[in-house]
C-alpha cells in the first residue's frame, strides 16, 4: 500500500453492519504472491468486540501475521467481486484513502524486541511515535515519563537497549505504542522469545493494562496456550481459514478437532480431563494455580 | 567484541555530551579538513597531526571516550596498511632523497616512507574524530543535527530526513549487529569452523560462513523495523517533532568561533605554512 498524506477533511464512513466491532474481517482474502493460486488467508469472517481481549492461535504459516499486518494496513486484502469485502476498524472500511488514519487507532507490538527498538535510549523509543504524531515537545516529556511509570521502566529511561532484558524491552515497545492512545493493541508473539520471567512481566502488564484501560481492544496472536486460555475469546486459524472462535472453555474443552490440527490444549485442562477419568471432578478451574487450590481442598 | 568503542554511543553527562551536535559535526568536518591538508613541509605537517592529536585526546579524556576501541580498530587495519606502504614504494614518479639497502638496486624513498606514515596517522586521527563524535553524540541527536545542517538541501528536494534516519538508525543497529556477529562466530566455531587458525584460503571460507547468515539476519531484522517503524506513524515525508530539548548555548557559540578560527588556521597554513616555515628557518641563519 503506498503512502498517503492525511487528509484532515476526509470522510468518515461507517457501515452498519460493521459499525459495533473493533475489528471487522468480511471475506477476506490475501496472498503474498499475485499468481499463487494458494491463498495465504481464505475467505477470512471474524468480528472482535471493542474492549475485549482476543487471542489468535494456529500453526506457524497459519496467517496468523499475515492477519495481524493487513489490521495495520502494511499488507492490502485481495479485492474480490463482493462490494462489502474487506478490512472495517470500528465500523470504517480501511481504504487506500483512509488507511493512514486508521493506522493512528492501531498499536502493535512485534515477537523480535530487538528489531522494533527504534531509539536509542528508553525515552527516546517511547517518544519516536509521539515524534512521528507531531506532538508538542512538553507533552511528549510528560507522556514519556507517565507511560514509562506504567510499563514500570521509569527508572531506565537513560538506558540503551543492549543494557535492557528481553522483557525490559518488550515492556518498553509496549509503552512506545500504548502511548500514542490506540484503540487496538496487536501482540505478535509479543511473549515468544522472552525467557518464563520475561512472558510473566508481560502478562502481568496485559492484565494491568485491562484493569486500567477498559476500552483498549487487545488481539494477542500466541503459540502459548496458557496464555490464550487468559482471552475473553479464542479464534483458531488453520492453513488460512477461521477452525474455530469462542470462549477459550468451549474451544479447550472439545478439543477433538484442535487434536486432529495437532495443536496443544492448556496442561491444567489436560490435568483436569485426566483426573476426571479418575473419577475426581474439579469445577471453576481456569489455570494451574485454581487447579492446586481445588485439589488441596 | 562486545566491548567495541568504535561507533557506539556511551551515554555519560560530560561536557562533550552536553555540546550540541551540530558543533560537534562541523568539528569533525574541520579536523577533517586539518587532517587531509598537506602543508608542503614535512616537519610542519607532523606538527599539525600532533597538536589535534593532543586536542582530540583532551576530548577522548572529557568524553569518556575509551582508547582501546580506536587501537582495536587500527590494529585490524594493519593488512591495508602494508598494502598502502607497498604501494608508495612502487610508486615510479619518486623525487628526492633515497636509500637502498645492501646492494640491492631497489631505491626506497623517503617521501614514501612519510607518505606511508601520513596515511597511518591521518586513519588513526580518523578514528579518533569519528570515536568521540558517536560515543558522545546519541543516534538521535545526530539525526537533529545532520538533518538541521542539510536542511538547505531540502529546498533542491534532496530527502535528508530520509537520509539521517538511515544514518541514525545505522549507528543504533552497530551494537545489536556486533552482538549477532558474536553469536554466529560461536554457532559456527561449535560446528567446526575456525576463525582464527588456517590458511589465508581457508580463513576467507570461514568468514563467508559468517557473512551469509549475517546478511541473512540483517535483511529480516530491517524488514520488522520497517513495518515496527510504519507502525508507530513514521512516514518520511511527514513533519516530525522533536522529543530532546537541545538549546544552543554560549559555549556552542564559542566552540563554533574556535572551530571557524582553526578552519581559516588550517587553510592559510596549507597555503603559506612552506614559507612561513623557510622564513622561521631563516631567523636561525
Amino acid at each position: 500500500m503506498k503512502k498517503k498524506k492525511i487528509d484532515k477533511s476526509e470522510e468518515v464512513v461507517i457501515d452498519d453492519f460493521a459499525k459495533d466491532t473493533a475489528i471487522k474481517f468480511e471475506h477476506v482474502y490475501f496472498s503474498y504472491d499475485d499468481k499463487d493460486k494458494e491463498y495465504t488467508l481464505k475467505n477470512l469472517c471474524f468480528s472482535i468486540m471493542p474492549g475485549s481481549y482476543v487471542a489468535l492461535i494456529g500453526h506457524n504459516g497459519s496467517g496468523k501475521s499475515t492477519i495481524a499486518k493487513l489490521i495495520c494496513g502494511i499488507f492490502e486484502p485481495f479485492k474480490t467481486n463482493y462490494e462489502k469485502s474487506g478490512i472495517y476498524i470500528f465500523g470504517e472500511k480501511m481504504t487506500y484513502e483512509n488507511y493512514n488514519r486508521l493506522q493512528h487507532q492501531i498499536g502493535m507490538v512485534f515477537q523480535n524486541p530487538d528489531n522494533q527498538f527504534i531509539g536509542a535510549t528508553v525515552k527516546d523509543d517511547i517518544a519516536f511515535g509521539l515524534e512521528n504524531d507531531q506532538v508538542s515537545q512538553d507533552d511528549m516529556q510528560r507522556l514519556v515519563e507517565e507511560y514509562s511509570t506504567k510499563v514500570g521502566m521509569n527508572e531506565f529511561l537513560d538506558r540503551e537497549p543492549s543494557a535492557l532484558s528481553g522483557g525490559q524491552k518488550q515492556r518498553v515497545a509496549i509503552a512506545g505504542t500504548l502511548v500514542r492512545f490506540p484503540r487496538i493493541l496487536i501482540l505478535d508473539e509479543a511473549t515468544s522469545m522472552l525467557d518464563p520471567k520475561g512472558k510473566r512481566e508481560i502478562n502481568a502488564l496485559i492484565k494491568e493494562m485491562r484493569k486500567t484501560n477498559k476500552d483498549l481492544t487487545i488481539l494477542s496472536i500466541t503459540h502459548d496456550i496458557e496464555e490464550a486460555y487468559q482471552a475473553d475469546e479464542v479464534i483458531v486459524l488453520n492453513k488460512g481459514e477461521i477452525l474455530r472462535q469462542g470462549k477459550p472453555s468451549e474451544i479447550f474443552e472439545n478439543s477433538d478437532d484442535l487434536e486432529n490440527i495437532k495443536l496443544d490444549i492448556p496442561f491444567f485442562l489436560k490435568l483436569k480431563h485426566e483426573l476426571s477419568d479418575l473419577g475426581v471432578e474439579l469445577n471453576d478451574v481456569d489455570d494451574l494455580d485454581s487447579l492446586a487450590r481445588e485439589l488441596c481442598q | 567484541m562486545k566491548n567495541m568503542a568504535m561507533g557506539r554511543f556511551r551515554p555519560f553527562n560530560t561536557a562533550m555530551h552536553r555540546l550540541d551536535a551540530r558543533v560537534k559535526i562541523i568539528g569533525l568536518i574541520v579536523l577533517m579538513v586539518g587532517v587531509f591538508l598537506d602543508y608542503g613541509n614535512v616537519p610542519l605537517n607532523f606538527i599539525v597531526y600532533g597538536l589535534i592529536f593532543i586536542a582530540l585526546t583532551v576530548m577522548m579524556i572529557i568524553g569518556k571516550v575509551s582508547f582501546k576501541g580506536v587501537l582495536r580498530a587500527l590494529k585490524a587495519m594493519w593488512l591495508m596498511m602494508i598494502f598502502i606502504f607497498i604501494f608508495n614504494l612502487l610508486i615510479p614518479t619518486k623525487t628526492g632523497d633515497y636509500f637502498q639497502i645492501g646492494s640491492w638496486d631497489f631505491k626506497i624513498y623517503y617521501s614514501s616512507i612519510y607518505n606511508t606514515l601520513y596515511v597511518i596517522f591521518r586513519l588513526f586521527l580518523m578514528l579518533m574524530m569519528t570515536s568521540i563524535l558517536t560515543a558522545t553524540t546519541s543516534p538521535m541527536d545526530m539525526t537533529f543535527a545532520l538533518d538541521s545542517l542539510l536542511s538547505p538541501l531540502k529546498l533542491i528536494k534532496i530527502p535528508v530526513s530520509s537520509f539521517s534516519m538511515i544514518l541514525a538508525l545505522a549507528l543504533r543497529f552497530i551494537p545489536t549487529l556486533t552482538e549477532d556477529t558474536e553469536r554466529l562466530m560461536r554457532a559456527q566455531a561449535s560446528r567446526g569452523v575456525d576463525f582464527k587458525e588456517g590458511k589465508l584460503k581457508e580463513k576467507i571460507k570461514s568468514i563467508t560462513s559468517l557473512i551469509i547468515p549475517l546478511f541473512s539476519s540483517s535483511l529480516t531484522r530491517s524488514g520488522d523495523l520497517a513495518i515496527a517503524m510504519e507502525c508507530r506513524g513514521y512516514d518520511p515525508r511527514k513533519k516530525r517533532t522533536r522529543f530532546r530539548k537541545i538549546k544552543w548555548r554560549i559555549v556552542d557559540t564559542i566552540m563554533l568561533l574556535i572551530l571557524l578560527i582553526l578552519f581559516v588556521g588550517f587553510i592559510l597554513l596549507a597555503i603559506y605554512g612552506k614559507d612561513l616555515v623557510s622564513a622561521f628557518l631563516g631567523l636561525f641563519k
